[in-house]
């Protein structure tokens, strides 16, 4: 699996878990890693 | 939010309410007015009342909650370990009041429904555990149960459609009990 696809899963499982600081902290790492 | 069950730190009852309460509670049971009055936030009696209050509390939620499910319930979570958050899985029976089994190990939690899903969310030394609970869909085999699991494990990247597809929120067998 790919960062950018390991990171949504970890995004979608934050979410459902209304875990807000991993949802913040994976949308930050999704928006370094497309800068790239 | 709908709350099912928070310890005390929580703050969702303050302890001006704590203290009403245990002040009622020594009215009821036929106290002086002069010891009523002489219990103050922080004495003994109103610690012991906390401490009883929080029992009887996750006790008779236990009991109400003490409804079988037609399916297994699964608890998916992301959890905070001392070495960073990671998201996980843990299967429980077909129970409802299981999901209360969850949060052992955490000084702190916090039982509730909110966006049509039960949820949990728990404090421990080393960070906090957040949990959704879902039961398995009827259709669900057991190989697709492997791989919605394989999936949370982070062997997937199709997580989101497998959950969605093969689980089901428990939220109407938990309103059905509290009449929400």
């Amino acid at each position: 699996m790919s960062d950018i696809e390991e990171l949504k899963c970890q995004y979608f499982i934050a979410k459902m878990c209304n875990d807000f600081d991993t949802m913040v902290i994976c949308k930050q790492e999704m928006i370094d890693l497309k800068g790239e | 939010m709908k709350l099912i069950y928070a310890t005390r730190n929580y703050d969702v009852i303050t302890d001006e309410e704590l203290l009403e309460e245990c002040r009622e509670n020594m009215r009821v049971n036929d106290y002086s007015a002069k010891e009523i009055n002489n219990v103050m936030i922080g004495s003994d009696r109103f610690y012991q009342f906390v401490y009883d209050y929080y029992e009887d509390w996750i006790d008779c939620e236990k009991a109400n909650l003490n409804v079988l499910l037609d399916e297994n319930i699964i608890a998916i979570a992301s959890v905070g370990l001392w070495n960073g958050r990671v998201r996980g899985y843990k299967e429980l029976s077909n129970k409802l009041s299981d999901i209360f089994s969850c949060f052992l190990s955490c000084e702190e939690s916090m039982f509730y429904a909110e966006k049509g899903n039960v949820s949990g969310k728990g404090i421990h030394h080393d960070g906090s555990n957040c949990i959704t609970y879902r039961k398995w869909r009827e259709k669900a085999s057991y190989e697709m149960r492997e791989k919605t699991l394989d999936a949370i494990r982070g062997q997937s990247n199709k997580a989101e459609s497998l959950i969605k597809r093969y689980t089901q929120s428990i939220y109407p067998d938990v309103a059905k009990v509290y009449g929400w």
